[in-house]
């Protein structure tokens, strides 16, 4: 029997049995569309947080270390940076070091009428770390713009746009540049706007916008104060004030805190710890080329400089993701499986029905191999229908759930622009698990067809 | 000089059931079919005629015994060769007629086709000159539902000539049909092995069809009881 003529006499066998196709493909159905949705969410979310927190990029760390109050941390300088960029060990793509403030410095602004005065927590990192199409070239260290400072116009200490008049030398300074992080942005929506009766904030541009623009962004850096302790003795400056400017979200920002350009760090350090504490990170980015080198690099930072991998939040999160997407499809297997015991259900008494049909076709020439491909090949494509209609409820109620998602959802920080991820393999899959599935519920009851005596078949 | 019988049943056992509950079906027949024969298989219900009919067809297996039917032993004959002859060589005939209602008549006729390599065109040719050979030409679109009981069973036998078969095996092919109708299949089958020779084994209980064959074989609880030759054609 040709290829073609299996598939005609399928055909024919489907359209007659109409009702029983369509109640033995239901469990297919929900099964994949199932399969479909629950894989295409978790791709979705995965390709989010490793978009936020990629495997490959890891964060290397001086493990802490203290004696009778003394901080015997181990110190990283350009010097690790140079060990790190020459090891041969793993191929690196970039190295970035961060460096927090190393002495007190208090913020203040005003914020919905409110004066708030919060003690800065901050670093600062190399700006073109952080540039990207939403922050642009706003984030950089203004004090290395070649460009002459104007001065200060009196008697008010006015300036221009986004600078503002230091005092110190009166002339004319651009507000440095700033960044926050979705995650201190949470922190604020759910916990501090609430208790103090603020709104919350959304979409970070939206909410510059609301507000009047960046020259409404203004914050104010009292460098050498604090709100906890007014006496600051050892310090080698005076308390000064720079104004700053609150650019937007960068989810490369220190996760609860803001970031700076990396030169505004240096020169207040330098200015107000000495030259130690200007040359000292706090941490150093790194991107390997592959995300398989992160074992052995942790390996190798541990054994050679001493220093620590900071725990991955890509890898935490990915791991639960893989996790819970890993239950979805149990659950959705279970449901292919139970709908795949239904197809054989229905196909022993479609076999049991169709026994002089049977009986017949052996009589004019089918062999037993002809009759188990008639009985799996409907199988089969009771499979591919009833998973075509799977993969296509599937992605229907994840487009859904994605536009709901997306037009009648609050925003919030980390809230991406979809939630589903729906990857041509996916419905490739779930269609190939569909007709699979249909060919194990049907293969049994085929078994039978074939084997049954022609002659027993034809006297039912 | 002596022709290989068409069919050559030997010392051929059957029973069904298993153990203390195993009846007897058949026990020991033995007899040769020649070229151009019309051999009437007579008996009482549950003699043994239609299982002695169904093992000549391949359709079922001897417990014991040889049968070799148009040169092939059954015994070494594979699974294929046997569907290949069925298809080929042999057309059956059914008392139930064993039409599918869901195809058209035509369909029903050029269903052995989908076993071979028949291009569409060429079975549906082969397929409308059986059916004009059965006097149904007209009826070739409709379904077998919409048609009396001696039009299913000329559609089934165009069906069983489709594929212009040496040999013809009828289980009670006139059983489910008035008198006249009855008659008139009986004459295309003399027609049929007249013209062209083929060997007619006809199992029945009804004397009408009995008495045309050329020979009558009685089967009684399962063995040969007689085996008479010249009745008339």
């Amino acid at each position: 029997m040709t290829a073609g003529k299996l598939l005609k006499l399928v055909l024919d066998n489907a359209r007659r049995h109409r009702r029983e196709f369509v109640l033995s493909g239901f469990g297919i159905v929900f099964g994949i569309a199932a399969f479909v949705f629950f894989l295409s969410l978790s791709m979705g979310v995965r390709s989010k947080v490793l978009e936020v927190f990629p495997l490959e990029r890891v964060e290397v760390i001086a493990p802490t270390a203290g004696l009778a109050g003394a901080d015997l941390t181990k110190r990283m300088d350009d010097s690790t940076v140079e060990l790190i960029q020459n090891q041969e060990l793993v191929k690196v793509k970039s190295i970035v070091p961060r460096m927090t403030l190393s002495f007190p410095v208090a913020l203040s602004g005003y914020f919905e009428g409110n004066r708030m005065s919060l003690e800065f927590i901050g670093d600062g990192v190399d700006p073109a770390y952080v540039r990207d199409a939403d922050i642009g070239d706003m984030f950089k260290d203004w004090e290395t713009d070649p460009a002459p400072l104007l001065d200060c116009q009196l008697p008010k200490y006015t300036c221009e746009g986004l600078y503002y008049c230091d005092k110190q030398d009166m002339k004319c300074h651009h507000r440095v540049p700033v960044v926050v992080s979705k995650n201190l942005i949470e922190v604020y929506n759910k916990s501090y706007a609430k208790s103090h009766g603020l709104p919350i904030i959304g979409g970070m541009e939206q909410f510059i916008v609301q507000r009047g623009g960046l020259s409404k962004m203004r914050l104010y850096f009292d460098l050498g104060m604090s709100v906890i302790d007014m006496n600051q003795k050892n310090l080698l400056s005076e308390p000064r004030r720079v104004e700053g400017v609150l650019l937007g979200i960068s989810e490369r920002a220190i996760p609860l805190g803001a970031t700076v350009p990396i030169g505004y760090v240096e020169r207040w350090n330098r200015e107000y710890v000495g030259e130690k504490a200007a040359t000292a990170y706090s941490s150093i980015i790194v991107e390997l080329q592959h995300k398989e080198d992160v074992a052995p690099f942790g390996k190798w930072l541990m054994d050679v400089p001493n220093l620590r991998l900071e725990d991955s939040n890509g890898e935490r999160f990915a791991s639960i993701i893989t996790i819970i997407t890993l239950i979805f499809i149990v659950i959705a297997l279970v449901i292919v499986t139970i709908s795949a015991i239904n197809i054989g259900h229905s196909f022993f008494m479609q076999v049991s029905e169709r026994r002089r049909e049977i009986g017949l076709l052996r009589s004019i020439g089918a062999t037993q191999g002809n009759i188990r491909m008639l009985f799996v090949g409907e199988a089969a494509l009771l499979g591919f229908l009833a998973g075509l209609v799977g993969v296509g409820l599937g992605i229907g109620v994840a487009l859904t759930g994605d536009w709901y998602f997306v037009h009648h959802t609050a925003d919030f920080a980390f809230k991406p622009k979809t939630l589903f991820d729906i990857q041509l393999w996916i419905p490739i899959s779930g269609l190939g698990l569909a007709v699979l599935f249909g060919v194990i519920g049907g293969a049994l009851p085929a078994r039978k067809a074939a084997k049954m005596q022609p002659a027993e078949a034809l006297t039912q | 000089m002596s022709t290989e019988p068409v069919i050559s049943v030997r010392d051929v056992y059957k029973s069904y059931g298993h153990g203390q509950v195993k009846t007897p079906v058949l026990r020991g027949v033995s007899f040769d079919v020649q070229k151009g024969e019309i051999v009437a298989i007579v008996g009482q219900s549950g003699s043994g005629k239609s299982t002695l009919l169904n093992i000549i067809g391949s359709l079922d297996t001897c417990d014991k015994g040889k049968v070799k039917v148009l040169g092939r032993d059954f015994d070494s004959a594979r699974e294929k060769q046997l569907a290949a002859m069925r298809n080929q060589d042999i057309g059956f005939v059914f008392q139930a007629f064993n039409l599918l209602d869901h195809l058209s008549c035509i369909e029903n006729v050029v269903l052995p086709s989908v076993f071979t390599h028949a291009k569409a065109s060429e079975a549906h040719e082969a397929g409308m000159a059986a059916l004009t050979r059965v006097g149904l030409k007209d009826v070739a679109k409709r379904s077998p539902t919409e048609l009396s009981g001696g039009q299913k069973q000329r559609v089934a036998i165009a069906r069983a000539l489709y594929s212009r078969p040496k040999l013809l095996l009828c289980d009670e092919p006139t059983g489910n049909l008035d008198t006249d109708t009855g008659r008139e299949v009986i004459e295309f089958f003399a027609e049929l092995n007249r013209d062209d020779e083929v060997t007619l084994i006809i199992v029945t209980h009804e004397e009408r069809l009995s008495s045309f064959a050329k020979r009558i074989i009685h089967i009684q609880d399962g063995v040969i009881h007689s085996d008479e030759s010249g009745a008339k054609a």
